[in-house]
């Protein structure tokens, strides 16, 4: 199993108004981004485990932390504690392009 | 029926993990804040059921804190001005674009008889070029300003937020330390930065709903259909609208009318939301006669 992409390590916002043909897009969460109401993200980190950010009951982003794997080459599997899944929140992407400024990931 | 609770002390919930989201922050870090949110449940249900006469008009002065780093995040005078004449239109249902409103909904369509009057603006230059949601725009030694009276006052800060977020709220019930809204100063009022879709002032009136109690329309369970705003007149929703939909909008077996994606507690554009209902205006009163009481006390005194 090869590592995933340094890259990937950063905590990513969904800029959904870029997303096309089933591929969602993320921009680096510490850069400037259009604003919206209600931007979900995840954050990828060395350590093996995930962020998925959701807008919270007040609005400001609440994490669900899980663990992720690599089945394959390419994809990135998400694993989450009992419950903590939000409803519609993907079980693992493949990952299409990530660079230092873009994340570009299909729900499969 | 009394309320006797659903208040933190102060400084009871001061330590906090710089990254973690408010609500859930406290909710996982700090007991009190479950029982305080848990014992406001309890009395805004019980108020619901028991249906009081109404409050009539209720006044909040209203503490603007503008936190800035660059020029143009110190807005004017009159970009407050126009945030404060929009937050009193969609309060009283006097906002004009309540014509957009499929029919069957404006009989639920309700003047929440709550207005905003403005007490005070501070200005505050800045070192901290974006704000987080970890509460630092409220504190003066994180580069913020702390907030006055919270008791008796609505304490709004304007700054520039990360992450593309437009603006948070705290529920009553937490510290009052942190008591109040943050808006996006791109997203506050209708002039000076103030930018489409999101220059109606409706965040703000969004947030407040927050602070007087109100969940998002869908129920806060992701794309679920199990979830609940706790108020009977709105239809069950899957997940968050954005943008403008088209009416109607069905989920969770909510045919024929579906979604009411018009209420300011959706996620829809500034122009497509225009309503909140008869039983939220019952909610935030209950807000107002249970955990923010202080401010009717206010009100009768001044």
């Amino acid at each position: 199993m090869t590592a995933p992409p340094a890259a990937l390590f950063r905590r990513w916002v969904h800029v959904r108004e870029e997303d096309a043909a089933g591929v969602r897009v993320y921009r680096p969460a510490d850069q400037p981004l259009p604003p919206a109401r209600g931007r979900d993200g995840i954050e990828f980190r060395s350590d093996g485990t995930f962020a998925d950010l959701r807008p919270g009951p007040t609005d400001a982003p609440v994490a669900s932390v899980g663990r992720w794997t690599l089945p394959a080459a390419g994809r990135i599997a998400l694993a989450y504690p009992p419950g903590a899944r939000s409803a519609g929140a993907p079980t693992g992407y493949e990952i299409v392009e990530v660079t230092s400024d873009l994340l570009r990931l299909r729900p499969i | 029926m009394a309320f006797d609770g659903g208040r933190l002390a102060p400084g009871a919930a001061r330590d906090w993990c710089g990254t973690m989201p408010v609500h859930r922050r406290l909710l996982d870090s700090d007991p009190g804040y479950a029982r305080a949110r848990e014992e406001i449940e309890t009395f805004t249900f019980g108020a619901a059921r028991e249906e009081p006469p109404p409050l009539g008009l209720v006044t909040i002065p209203t503490v603007v804190h503008v936190v800035w780093s660059q020029a143009a995040q110190n807005i004017g005078d009159d970009q407050i001005a126009t945030q404060l004449e929009a937050l009193n239109r969609d309060f009283r249902k006097r906002n004009a674009d309540l014509s957009v409103l499929p029919p069957v909904w404006v009989p639920l369509a309700a003047d929440a008889d709550i207005e905003f009057v403005l007490a005070d603006v501070t200005r505050t230059r800045t070192d901290v070029a974006t704000f987080d949601t970890d509460d630092g725009v409220k504190s003066a030694r994180t580069g913020g300003v702390d907030p006055v009276s919270t008791d008796t006052h609505l304490n709004l800060w304007v700054c520039q937020l990360g992450g593309g977020l437009l603006g948070y709220a705290q529920f009553p019930g937490g510290p009052p330390e942190t008591d109040g809204v943050v808006v996006t100063h791109t997203a506050f009022g209708s002039s000076g930065t103030a930018t489409a879709p999101f220059d109606l002032g409706r965040t703000l009136t969004h947030e407040v709903g927050h602070w007087l109690n109100l969940r998002h329309i869908w129920g806060d369970d992701g794309d679920g259909c199990g979830g609940d705003d706790f108020v009977a007149d709105t239809p069950n929703q899957a997940g968050p609208n954005y943008g403008r939909p088209t009416y109607p909008k069905v989920s969770c077996n909510n045919a024929p009318h579906g979604d009411m994606f018009v209420n300011y507690m959706d996620y829809t554009d500034d122009a497509a939301m225009v309503m909140f209902t008869l039983g939220q205006a019952a909610r935030m009163a209950a807000a107002l006669r249970g955990p923010r009481s202080g401010l009717l006390a206010a009100a009768a005194t001044s």
